[in-house]
């Protein structure tokens, strides 16, 4: 059977104010994470559409030190955005930066990661899609949660000019 | 202090002050169309009236609501439905077909609605056409 | 890079992959529109949806481009005509012609990456644009006005570009509510139209999605021209180019996009 498409589009202002937030030094996280808060628009024969509106910047001490991972963050990282998505029935997006450029791809460490808190966000607004997305130096891929589906974000397209789509 | 009724439509109550706060006046929407609630669209403001219950004699009996609060295509307020009613004797001329708020809506040409009163106020009076 | 592209080749050098990636959504296919559903089919947009629920009449002929006799004697659809035209160039082009209102296909407008609006009212646009602004889609607006003033008359117009996140056609004072309650008491009646103006906007505004798609220029994110049919002046508005980059448009913030009702 073939799976109703899910895109994300996000502002291109949004997503320097991402990028920038994404960049800081931690004092002791080697990267940082952050939360986009999305609106889901229908598509036809179900497919979807997330819509990036906000940015939840996770404060410094909302991290856990963990040296087998780049980040960690805790109850006080996810709060915000679990609130957001219960009380505004917001898709939430995890995002996280790899420095690199090109493609990114998952890790393992994130594909583990992502698969524990994500049923978090399912759990508190399951009428909506919630999504991981990885942004590199120069592009950017995403995973999006549709209930117990788990399927790529595509199209993603950075709505400004220029208009960038990655398929 | 007891509510007011007007024309069947229920009015806010004032506090002790004699101030209708919007609280209050989303209060008594909701009391008239239960999950009612306020979106912006384009700069204007509306209010959503879910299953709103229309007048005696109307078909349908009820339907969903938009009450568009600002000035909008010439009128000062306007109240769209979700599909055009019917009711016999009344002839209404339904020119305002538009596309809202991700939605299809329906609206009769009605001038008779004051902006200078409670939002209950103007949607009784745009009810008022098929009263 | 296609044969047919390479004359373009300037454009940047993904810029056939891109252009074919696009889905550029056009409402309206009549003089302004069919012009716009043209030039796309030549530049190698690889997705095109067309709206229109009209047909080709005798009075269209002076500008609606693609248009035959024949298409008139048998009332052939604007949405077919245009899009014959551009299979015609461009036989790989996914077209979807649709023959009705969008706010009949509101979910489909929604796969759009860019719309471009070629209707005929101020009702039209304000609707259109909520919902392309609801999607996170750029929408190009063009207008074409032909009208009397002081014994003459006047050719007048405007392409603007309306970007999630940067102004909107009411922050650019083509939307006004006077001008759309002038439209519901006016008079209604066949308006003056003609080509030339038609084709000089159209082809501003695929100039204008072309930077947007393709890296070859960096276009503003706010654009707002002006057309002067008498004059043949077709100028960037000065406020905008000047002052509006920077501002912000408070009748569209971005936490009003999704399904909300």
């Amino acid at each position: 059977m073939i799976q109703a498409a899910i895109g994300l589009r996000v502002p291109a202002g949004l997503l320097t104010q991402v990028r920038a937030d994404l960049e800081r030094r931690h004092p002791f996280a080697a990267e940082r994470i952050g939360f986009l808060k999305a609106r889901q628009a229908a598509l036809p024969e179900g497919g979807a559409l997330l819509l990036a509106f906000d940015y939840l910047v996770v404060p410094d001490e909302g991290y856990i030190r963990d040296r087998r991972v780049g980040a960690r963050i805790g109850d006080r990282g996810f709060r915000p955005a679990r609130q957001a998505a219960f009380s505004e029935a917001a898709s939430i997006l995890h995002v996280h930066l790899h420095p690199h450029l090109g493609r990114p791809e998952p890790s393992s460490v994130d594909r583990r990661e992502t698969a524990h808190f994500m049923p978090d966000f399912v759990n508190v607004a399951p009428a909506v899609a919630h999504a991981a997305v990885i942004l590199s130096l120069d592009s950017l891929s995403g995973w999006a949660w549709r209930g117990s589906n788990v399927q790529l974000l595509s199209p993603i397209t950075v709505v400004g000019a220029p208009l960038v789509k990655v398929l | 202090m007891d509510d007011q009724r007007r024309g069947g439509v229920l009015q806010p109550r004032a506090n002790g002050r004699g101030i209708v706060t919007v609280s209050m006046t989303l209060e008594a929407l909701e009391a008239i169309a239960p999950g009612a609630r306020r979106l912006n669209e384009g700069g204007l403001r509306y209010v959503h009236l879910p299953g709103l219950q229309l007048p005696a004699g109307c078909r349908p009996a009820a339907t969903d609501c938009l009450l568009c609060l600002d000035a909008v295509n010439g009128y000062p307020s306007r109240l769209y439905f979700a599909e055009r009613v019917n009711k016999e004797g009344k002839a209404l001329n339904w020119n305002g077909e538009v596309h809202i708020l991700g939605r299809a809506w329906h609206a009769y040409s009605w001038n008779y609605v004051s902006s200078d009163q409670t939002e209950v106020g103007i949607l009784s009076d745009h009810m008022a056409a098929l009263r | 890079m296609r044969e047919e592209l390479v004359r373009q080749s300037f454009l940047g050098v993904d810029s056939d992959e891109i252009l074919a990636a696009a889905h550029v959504g056009i409402v309206g296919l009549g003089g302004g529109g069919s012009h716009v559903a043209q030039q796309f089919g030549h530049v190698g947009i690889g997705s095109l949806t067309l709206f229109d629920r009209d047909r080709a009449e005798a009075s269209n002929l002076n500008r609606l481009i693609g248009a035959t006799r024949l298409d008139v004697d048998v009332c052939a659809l604007k949405v077919d005509i245009a899009a014959r035209g551009i299979r015609s160039v461009n036989p790989a082009v996914r077209v979807r012609p649709i023959p009705g209102r969008w706010q009949d296909h509101a979910l489909v407008l929604r796969e759009c990456d860019v719309i471009v609006g070629c209707v005929d009212s101020f009702s039209e646009r304000w609707q259109l644009e909520a919902a392309a602004r609801a999607a996170l889609i750029p929408y190009i607006d063009i207008g074409m006005d032909v009208h009397q003033a002081a014994g003459r008359y006047a050719i007048s117009g405007q392409v603007a570009l309306s970007m999630p996140g940067h102004l909107c056609l009411r922050c650019m004072g083509i939307l006004t509510e006077a001008g759309l309650a002038r439209e519901q008491y006016g008079a209604a009646g066949e308006r003056p139209q003609v080509v030339w103006p038609n084709g000089l906007l159209a082809s501003a505004a695929v100039g204008v999605v072309m930077e947007l798609l393709t890296p070859w220029f960096p276009g503003p994110s706010s654009v707002l021209l002006r057309f002067e049919g008498n004059a043949q002046e077709l100028t960037s508005d000065r406020w905008l180019k000047e002052c509006g980059q920077q501002a912000t448009c408070s009748h569209y913030p971005l936490a009003e996009v999704g399904d909300r009702l």
